[in-house]
């Protein structure tokens, strides 16, 4: 008999009723048999309908019976699913998952949305609510706190360590250089470490508020902004979410940096409706001015610390990265 | 221009920013900030300003009153300082008579937009020309 996924639509035969993959998606489906009797009704609680269930169809002399049409509200994610499907062309806004997570548990909602914000940025951006700016701006704030509590608890308990290394280090640059990355160093260590872990759940908010304001300031001049504040504030606060990479020690900074910069520039794309070109625009041309300051210090302090690494080989020192 | 007036949320989004404005006052005020061992990375390591180099400093001067010394460390900052302070006491106002929230049209914050990218350059310069 032919198949047809409720998913994807695509078509292909099997020889029995039951659990199968499509073979076009790979979506888990349930063929019934329309010969078993129906099922009993099931307790209370149970989990939610998941969609139209896939048709067997039978075979005709002309070729396959056009489809039939799709139910009310498209074959978009059913209820609460986020799952995968193809980017729907319309169809109502849903909640995300961590905003349901009254009713899904708070930590499965927020991990879920984590997952959809990382990995489906293009899905979930395109149909996420916008009128739920505080369930986004909660969610940033737990994801950026989560990971500055981890990296700033890392950086105290290893911030010693990391200023004799860079001592040694520091010895070859010039004494200007020098006493700066000292400052720095004391900066992001110790009792510094602990003072921006205290001060860490408002600065968040006022980074995703004012950063939200500049970008959408940058989409309206580039003639992006298709819809409103809130909506730029929750692909802001939603795209903050990848901070808790922070927690990743050594290399957590970079990987939320650039993830994260990922993650916001397909989301303002799909929630402004405005296209990945204009919010890469309005994303980066603050981001530009930032690099003009970093690019230049590393430009600068880059030689310096690479000629000491070379001179502590030759001397045979041993430096502990 | 024609300017919409809306009603809005008792503490919608435009009383965070007035929040986060009137926060930056009272830290301004309050805080020994410029006692912090914080230099910009671009000029403690070339010594060359960033754009927005000065504009603790600018914020810091304007709230102990002191606006010659304010506009001196950066422009830009003592008018950001000012205009943050400005909309913060005047969304306070607005929330106290209940009056409605004024939006104005989007052709005009696309001017002010480009007008405030101009200002940040302008400002550079100047501080460029000053470091020079």
């Amino acid at each position: 008999m032919i198949a047809r996924c409720a998913r994807c639509q695509g078509t292909f035969t099997t020889d029995r009723f039951g659990q199968q993959t499509c073979p076009h998606c790979g979506s888990e489906l349930l063929l019934a048999d329309p010969s078993a009797p129906p099922p009993a009704p099931g307790p209370q609680g149970a989990s939610p309908p998941e969609g139209p269930p896939p048709q067997a169809l039978p075979p005709s002399a002309g070729g396959l019976a056009p489809p039939p049409p799709p139910p009310a509200g498209g074959y978009g994610p059913p209820y609460g699913g986020w799952g995968p499907y193809p980017p729907p062309a319309g169809g109502p806004d849903l909640p995300s998952p961590f905003a349901e997570r009254k009713t899904r548990g708070f930590f499965g909602a927020f991990f879920e949305t984590w997952k959809l914000v990382a990995t489906q940025p293009q899905q979930f951006f395109r149909r996420v609510r916008i009128d739920q700016t505080g369930t986004a701006v909660l969610f940033g704030l737990i994801a950026s706190v989560a990971g500055t509590v981890v990296a700033g608890l890392y950086n105290y308990l290893s911030g010693q360590q990391a200023i004799a290394t860079m001592q040694q280090l520091m010895e070859k640059m010039p004494e200007e250089q020098a006493r700066f990355m000292r400052t720095y160093l004391e900066l992001f260590s110790g009792g510094a470490a602990l003072a921006q872990i205290v001060i860490s759940p408002i600065v968040t908010v006022i980074f995703m508020y004012v950063g939200a304001a500049i970008l959408h300031l940058l989409l309206m001049l580039f003639r992006g902004a298709k819809r409103p504040f809130d909506a730029t504030l929750t692909a802001v606060a939603y795209a903050n979410g990848l901070n808790l990479l922070l927690a990743v020690p050594g290399c957590g900074g970079l990987l939320a940096l650039v993830w994260g910069l990922v993650v916001l520039i397909v989301g303002l794309g799909e929630i402004q409706r405005c296209g990945p070109g204009k919010a890469a625009a309005a994303v980066l041309a603050p981001v530009a001015l930032v690099c003009v300051c970093c690019c230049g210090v590393l430009g600068l302090g880059a030689p310096a610390f690479l000629k000491g690494l070379g001179e502590a080989a030759k001397q045979g020192k041993t430096v502990d990265l | 221009m024609t300017v919409t007036w809306v009603r809005t949320r008792r503490f919608g989004h435009v009383e965070v920013f007035a929040a986060i404005a009137a926060l930056s006052f009272l830290v301004a005020r309050f805080v020994p900030l410029l006692g912090l061992p914080f230099v910009c990375p671009l000029r403690g390591m070339a010594g060359i300003p960033c754009a927005t180099c000065g504009m603790t400093h600018a914020f810091v001067h304007l709230a102990h009153g002191e606006p010659s010394l304010a506009i001196g460390a950066s422009p830009l900052g003592a008018l950001l300082a000012a205009a943050a302070w400005a909309f913060a006491a005047a969304d306070g106002l607005r929330l106290a008579l209940g009056a409605p929230l004024p939006v104005p049209p989007p052709g005009a914050v696309r001017l002010a937009t480009a007008a405030g990218i101009a200002a940040l350059l302008a400002n550079w310069a100047w501080l460029l020309a000053r470091a020079a």
